[in-house]
């Protein structure tokens, strides 16, 4: 059996186990994590155990956990980002909701737009890479009109609210492309 | 785009999923070309063609070629 180690999945496990050592409480956050990766790479190793087994549904199961891993790393993302915008400010548990996003992202965004070497789909990585393109176009023109109009205004925000502002927006204009490209079924 | 996946698909007695599982995509990207709302790489279609034993052009028919 060749089991593969996802090396994002055992960052999540060590940290969740620092805070049973460290005795503090954002670190089991991590350990929620941790258990939601579980789900995927179980999956992989039955994949491997059983491959007479295999069928298209299980297939279909496992992309939708990779789905549903980076639907909930988008709303704490989005979270995150709003956060940002309201309070100005950084937190420990702002950097924890963050940071547990972006892992999400990093562990599933490739598999989530089909360019998973194992599991390519044309049209994933086809509606993944437009959606990709309009969130980067969207966010590149909104943040510079901004700054734009903030400089013209004389009403300079705070470094921590603009990075919040390009969170949110980058992170929601991907998954609003995506998830419409993906009802429509193509990009043509 | 019309195709024909559906028909041939059915003399190969092949399901959905099966076709998407010999053809290296998700089943979703089957369910999309058999409704013409997708258009495959040459790659995709000769891949399809070969796995349902028929020609591309058999399977896959464009609008121009209709009227």
């Amino acid at each position: 059996m060749k089991t593969e180690f996802n090396y994002f999945w055992g960052l999540l496990g060590v940290l969740g186990f620092l805070g049973y050592i460290m005795e503090n409480q954002i670190y089991y956050v991590f350990f929620v994590f941790f258990l939601l990766f579980l789900v995927p790479v179980s999956h992989k190793i039955g994949k491997e155990k059983n491959k007479q087994e295999h069928s298209d549904s299980d297939e279909g199961r496992n992309y939708n956990v990779y789905n549903v891993s980076i639907w909930l790393g988008s709303v704490a993302l989005m979270v995150s980002g709003l956060m940002m915008m309201a309070t100005k400010t950084m937190s420990d548990l702002l950097a924890v909701i963050l940071l547990l996003g972006i892992t999400a992202y990093m562990a599933n965004f490739f598999t989530y737009v089909g360019m998973d070497k194992k599991a390519q789909d044309e049209r994933l990585r086809k509606i993944g890479t437009f959606a990709t393109t309009y969130s980067w176009y969207i966010t590149l023109v909104f943040i510079s009109f901004l700054v734009i109009t903030m400089h013209w205004a004389q009403n300079i925000h705070n470094p921590i609210e603009l990075m919040g502002v390009t969170i949110f927006v980058m992170t929601s204009t991907m998954l609003i492309a995506n998830t419409i490209l993906s009802r429509k079924g193509d990009v043509d | 785009m019309k195709t024909r996946i559906k028909e041939y698909r059915a003399r190969h007695n092949l399901t959905q999923a099966q076709l998407a599982d010999k053809v290296g995509v998700r089943r979703e990207t089957i369910v999309f070309l058999e409704k013409g709302k997708y258009n495959p790489s040459l790659k995709l279609a000769h891949d399809i063609a070969k796995v349902l034993g028929a020609r591309i052009d058999d399977i896959f028919i464009f609008d121009d070629e209709t009227d």
